[in-house]
């Protein structure tokens, strides 16, 4: 065995608090009342996201449709802005962004 | 950490935390916190800031409790675990070699006069492995921490046993070129 060996190895091992383990279980009772975390919506996310897109593309074939055909299409629309305002696709969106953002900021504050 | 042949005490807590009894995890708390404070002092030598790695490894483990499968033993999960937190406290807290004065209080706190000075140097060569690159740091604390058992140092590490032993190799070269580079250690410790 090296010296180095014996040095390494020879670690006086430290004795934990007295109080350590009653603290780890206070922190551990807390964290199993606390109430669960609020989830993303990513069912109402998903649903705005498919309403916008619908409404692209509806807009972007409207010049090239017929006049009874467009003015059907017209109603689908305003049912699919109503979907989008409805469920606050937008602030929903820009919450997201406003998330994605922040992290990635920080990642790179602290690289 | 000994146990009964054919019993597992962590599977049982384990098992009776999942079953909603937060109180068994206090056994697996009882039984693992000397060594997960230790690990962590390894890698910090406070004894504070090992305390506080330790209850947030315990707090992040009782929340992964669902993630341990039973297929590798509780305590190398756990030490992994461990280690994981041990490297992003430590990212935040770049290791940083104390004043050899501070090495000298803690070796000389209740040390015999004969065996002070060779308890600062222990200290010193100790903070000194905290300065080498990360994964021959981990390389050497985990095995160290192990009591130089290679199986047990690369399942904490997760890494195969032939690529520990070459970090072991080349860290124990570069922390020899590190003592060697402090006079007062070099002939003490009979490194060239």
């Amino acid at each position: 065995m090296s010296e180095l060996d014996k040095i390494l190895g020879s670690e006086t091992p430290i004795t934990p608090a007295p109080a350590f383990a009653q603290n780890v279980m206070r922190a551990v009772r807390q964290e199993a009342a606390a109430p669960p975390p609020i989830r993303f919506p990513w069912g109402r996310l998903l649903t705005g996201a498919a309403a916008t897109a619908g409404v692209i593309v509806m807009a972007g074939a409207t010049p090239l449709l017929g006049a009874e055909t467009a003015s059907g299409l017209a109603q689908s629309f305003d049912w699919l802005k109503h979907v989008i305002l409805s469920s606050g696709v937008a602030w929903m969106a820009g919450g997201a962004l406003l998330s994605y953002l922040s992290v990635k900021l920080s990642l790179r504050l602290t690289h | 950490m000994n146990t009964v042949p054919g019993h597992d005490p962590d599977s049982a807590d384990v098992q009776r935390v999942l079953d909603g009894d937060i109180n068994a995890y206090e056994g697996i708390v009882k039984r693992w916190q000397g060594p997960i404070i230790n690990l962590a002092y390894r890698f910090c030598r406070e004894q504070g800031l090992a305390e506080e790695i330790a209850q947030d490894v315990f707090l992040k483990a009782f929340k992964s409790l669902k993630g341990w499968r039973g297929e590798s033993r509780f305590s190398s999960w756990l030490f992994a675990l461990a280690l994981n937190m041990c490297r992003s406290r430590m990212r935040r807290l770049r290791p940083v070699l104390r004043p050899i004065e501070e090495a000298e209080r803690i070796a000389g706190t209740g040390q015999p006069d004969a065996d002070y000075e060779t308890a600062e140097e222990s200290e010193i060569v100790r903070r000194l492995v905290l300065q080498l690159p990360r994964k021959y740091r981990e390389a050497i604390v985990v095995f160290y921490f192990h009591d130089q058992s290679v199986p047990e140092a690369a399942a904490t590490l997760k890494i195969p046993e032939g690529t520990l032993k070459a970090r072991l190799h080349r860290g124990r070269e570069l922390l020899r070129k590190k003592i060697g580079a402090r006079p007062g250690l070099t002939l003490s410790l009979g490194v060239a």
